[in-house]
């Protein structure tokens, strides 16, 4: 199994969130994607989830261009997105069910699975309460269930953890490791870069829109001259001294105290 | 103290910011609005009403013989201002009783029960008082000087007039607001909390057109009233009589007439009471104790019929979800259920008022109920296409665009069978039971069948060109541009109705002209099929105006 990304530009308007990106995956990997906010993350995600149609460029999957039949590709294809809504009136469990059968899953296997999946992840208790009384971490859970429901190849995480208890954590580390050694392709896009640091074979740095580094975590290290993943991102992307900008706004609370 | 100020004031402010009523912004210049045009329109009625007793002394002197007469007046102002209230009391039929998710967070704060009673008793008589003051506050003076003038101008007359207007249309208001709470407090008390919050907005829409029906026997109703029948059947039976026997009382003047219908206004305002009292304390009672109790959620029961359905009616996944998103959107979201069963009450209003007519008549086979078959199917399939425009949670919307296949027949199957499973089977088997009851069950059936095939029709014709998944879309609105055409909308309804009916009228005098008219509409059911969408289409998610629309003027935005 192999995704390649070639020459791929989105453009907003006049905004280029996406320039001419290039990468290539193959199953069994877990790629760590990173970059600030507004680095072109999350549209990279978008058109390699086949939702948003890349302005130009390509992208490939088992040498196939996907854009050309994206319903097909979509079916192999499993997306966590950042802060996505759920249905709030919908129960978890009537939530996997619906993604399940919009996915086309036959009601039996579809059924099992919904009450399984839940369980795993600890909401046997509450999986037939309505989302709206859940919490961030309850609804996070039944969006990684949603996204993986239908055993994608294909597995895009955009802030999977978030709002996940450490324990969840944990399990979500090892499960994402186990559908890596399936085979399958992730890629993982993630502020947290001890999360990234441990869990990717490799990462890809973005920003502005441009690839700054893609390399293997410990060779990223060993070029960059640098102790752990995090002084890599900030050699490359930080452009101010976080140290002096925090002592700054520690500085202006002060003066308001004093005012 | 300082508790039940506050428990009052939000259970008050929850009249104006509820799902029905979302007031959320500028609240209080909304509610000043309302309740301005309320005291004017109420104003102008009674000045209508009074002008008469007001101007007419100065031109006819004789005028004195309009004194026997004039509570009669008072009669018509107090149905309208209990039609009036009685819609109101309707629109926040939720807003009522307390509900679970308030006791479970008032159970956590040491507030006492009987504050909580207080505080909700104290909002609901606030809010009849706030919409009974906006009745008076014109109408009373000038009530007070159309019978002070009939009477000989004196001021303690117009006074006591006014007085005893004011307090009439207080207790008739009341009558109407407890009367509707107590019907609230029954549905809860026997369907369930849940329940009745699904239905209720059905028994609303219903109730609103019937109390809108009596705006259609006013005249009827004054011209027969007399002083004479007042305490004879069945005007002693009309409500708004019982509370003009109040207002005579208080005046002074009809007194012996009214009295046994003033005392029934009393016996029922306090009747009511206690019924209210004693659905409170149950309800109460029974939602603490669900409060208390350690739930544990199960999933809900599946029916039967929705396995069998899922099974072999709704025969890809897709389908099957389609289904389950219209079934969650048209269960919890009461707006989505208002906007239907408008249409569905309108339709019900018509029916109802016509159906007593001809039944007095005895005339079982008149056009009108052949019509009303179509009209029916055209109500609940024009309903159906309405609702399904109004977007639900668009922010969820991603989940359709992340999963959308080819498939996409089947969006619009799934669509088109859960409507005939949700609302077009049942609603023709209704038909046909009431329709057995007239006809007999063998012509019922004929002439129900003959209407569901026609609603097929018209639900292919409603969907042909459907590109959306319903509930989904950001629609553009005023498309239909009513405003201008409804002229034409209501002419093209009744053509279509009448022309359908006459034609079920002459079948049902030979079967077999039903076997022919089943056939042509098999006919044209096929040749719309084929000229509905075919596959590569791509779904709409979000509407974009037409230029010609918007070059042209021809919508409301």
């Amino acid at each position: 199994m192999t995704l390649i990304v070639k020459n791929l530009e989105i453009r907003y308007g006049a905004l280029k969130a996406v320039n001419n990106v290039n990468f290539q995956v193959e199953g069994g990997e877990i790629i760590g994607y990173l970059g600030p906010n507004g680095a072109g993350k999350t549209s990279t995600l978008k058109a390699l989830a086949g939702i948003l149609k890349p302005t130009s460029g390509k992208i490939l999957f088992n040498g196939k261009e996907v854009w050309n039949d994206v319903y097909s590709y979509k079916t192999m294809v499993g997306y966590v997105p950042e802060d996505a809504a759920l249905y709030p009136y919908m129960s978890g469990y009537e939530y996997l069910l619906f993604v399940g059968r919009l996915r086309g899953i036959e009601e039996k296997t579809l059924k099992r699975k919904a009450e399984n999946i839940l369980s795993i992840f600890g909401l046997e208790n509450y999986m037939h309460l309505s989302i709206d009384s859940y919490s961030k971490g309850m609804k996070q859970k039944v969006l990684i269930s949603s996204a993986l429901i239908h055993n994608p190849d294909i597995i895009l995480l955009d802030e999977p953890l978030s709002g996940l208890d450490s324990f969840t954590v944990f399990t979500m580390r090892e499960i994402i490791k186990g559908l890596a050694s399936k085979g399958k392709i992730i890629i993982y896009a993630s502020h947290i870069l001890e999360v990234v640091e441990r869990l990717c074979s490799r990462v890809i740095i973005i920003n502005r829109g441009k690839i700054l580094a893609d390399e293997n975590v410990e060779k990223l290290k060993e070029l960059r001259r640098s102790a752990s993943l995090e002084e890599v991102f900030k050699s490359l992307v930080v452009e101010r001294d976080p140290a002096e900008l925090a002592s700054r706004f520690l500085t202006e609370l002060e003066k308001n105290e004093g005012a | 103290m300082r508790a039940l100020k506050i428990l009052t004031s939000h259970f008050f402010n929850r009249f104006f910011q509820n799902e029905t009523i979302p007031f959320k912004e500028a609240a209080v210049a909304k509610v000043v609005s309302l309740l301005s045009i309320l005291a004017v329109l109420s104003g102008a009625l009674a000045y209508w009403e009074n002008l008469k007793y007001i101007v007419a002394p100065l031109l006819f002197p004789y005028v004195a013989g309009m004194k026997e007469t004039s509570w009669k007046e008072n009669f018509m102002f107090l149905s309208f201002s209990m039609i009036i209230m009685g819609l109101i009391s309707l629109i926040e039929w939720d807003e009522i009783f307390v509900k679970k998710h308030d006791l479970s967070n008032l159970s956590l704060l040491p507030i006492k029960g009987i504050t909580i009673f207080t505080s909700k008793a104290l909002s609901l008589a606030g809010f009849v008082g706030l919409f009974t003051f906006s009745m008076i506050i014109f109408s009373s003076p000038i009530f007070g000087l159309g019978r002070a003038k009939a009477y000989g101008n004196s001021i303690g007359l117009f006074l006591k007039i006014s007085f005893a207007h004011g307090v009439s249309v207080f207790a008739s208001n009341l009558f109407v607001f407890l009367f509707i709470m107590c019907l609230s407090g029954l549905l809860i008390l026997l369907m369930g909390e849940r329940k009745a919050e699904k239905l209720s907005v059905y028994f609303q829409a219903v109730a609103i057109v019937l109390f809108l029906s009596f705006f259609g026997i006013f005249d009827k109703l004054y011209s027969e009233v007399s002083l004479s029948n007042v305490n004879k059947l069945p005007i002693s039976l009309f409500p708004p009589m019982w509370f003009t026997g109040l207002y005579e009382e208080l005046v002074g003047i009809n007194g012996e007439a009214f009295y046994k219908l003033f005392f029934k206004g009393v016996v029922a305002i306090v009747f009511l009471m206690l019924i209210f009292i004693f659905e409170y304390f149950l309800l109460y009672q029974k939602q603490t104790r669900a409060i208390s109790r350690k739930t544990i959620h199960t999933a809900p029961m599946m029916s039967k019929i929705e396995s069998t359905l899922n099974g072999w009616f709704f025969t890809n996944p897709l389908q099957r979800a389609i289904f389950q998103f219209i079934k969650t959107v048209m269960g919890r979201s009461r707006k989505h259920r208002l906007v239907f069963s408008l249409y569905i009450s309108v339709v019900a209003g018509i029916f109802s008022v016509k159906i007593a007519r001809l039944l007095y008549s005895g005339s079982f086979h008149s056009v009108f109920l052949y019509q009303f078959i179509h009209l029916f199917s055209l109500a609940i399939v024009l309903g159906f296409r309405m609702v399904v425009d109004i977007p639900w949670f668009i922010r969820g919307n991603w989940v359709f665009k992340i999963t959308e296949n080819n498939e996409k027949q089947n969006y619009l199957k799934g669509i088109k069978k859960s409507f005939f499973v949700l609302y077009l089977f049942p609603g023709f088997l209704v038909l046909l039971t009431l329709y057995s009851l007239l006809w007999g069950f063998k012509l019922a059936f004929m002439e129900s069948v003959y209407g569901l095939l026609s609603s097929l029709i018209l639900l292919e014709l409603a969907f042909t060109k459907y590109k959306k998944i319903p509930f989904s879309c950001l629609t553009v609105p005023g498309k239909m541009n009513l405003h201008k055409f409804w002229f034409f909308y209501v002419l093209g309804i009744y053509v279509y109705t009448f022309i359908l009916g006459f034609i079920g009228k002459l079948a049902s005098e030979k079967e077999i002209y039903f076997l022919l008219i089943y056939f042509l509409i098999w006919v044209l059911f096929v040749v719309i099929k084929r000229s509905s969408l075919k596959k590569n289409w791509e779904l709409v998610y979000e509407e974009s105006p037409e230029p010609v629309v918007m070059n042209l003027g021809l919508r409301d935005v």
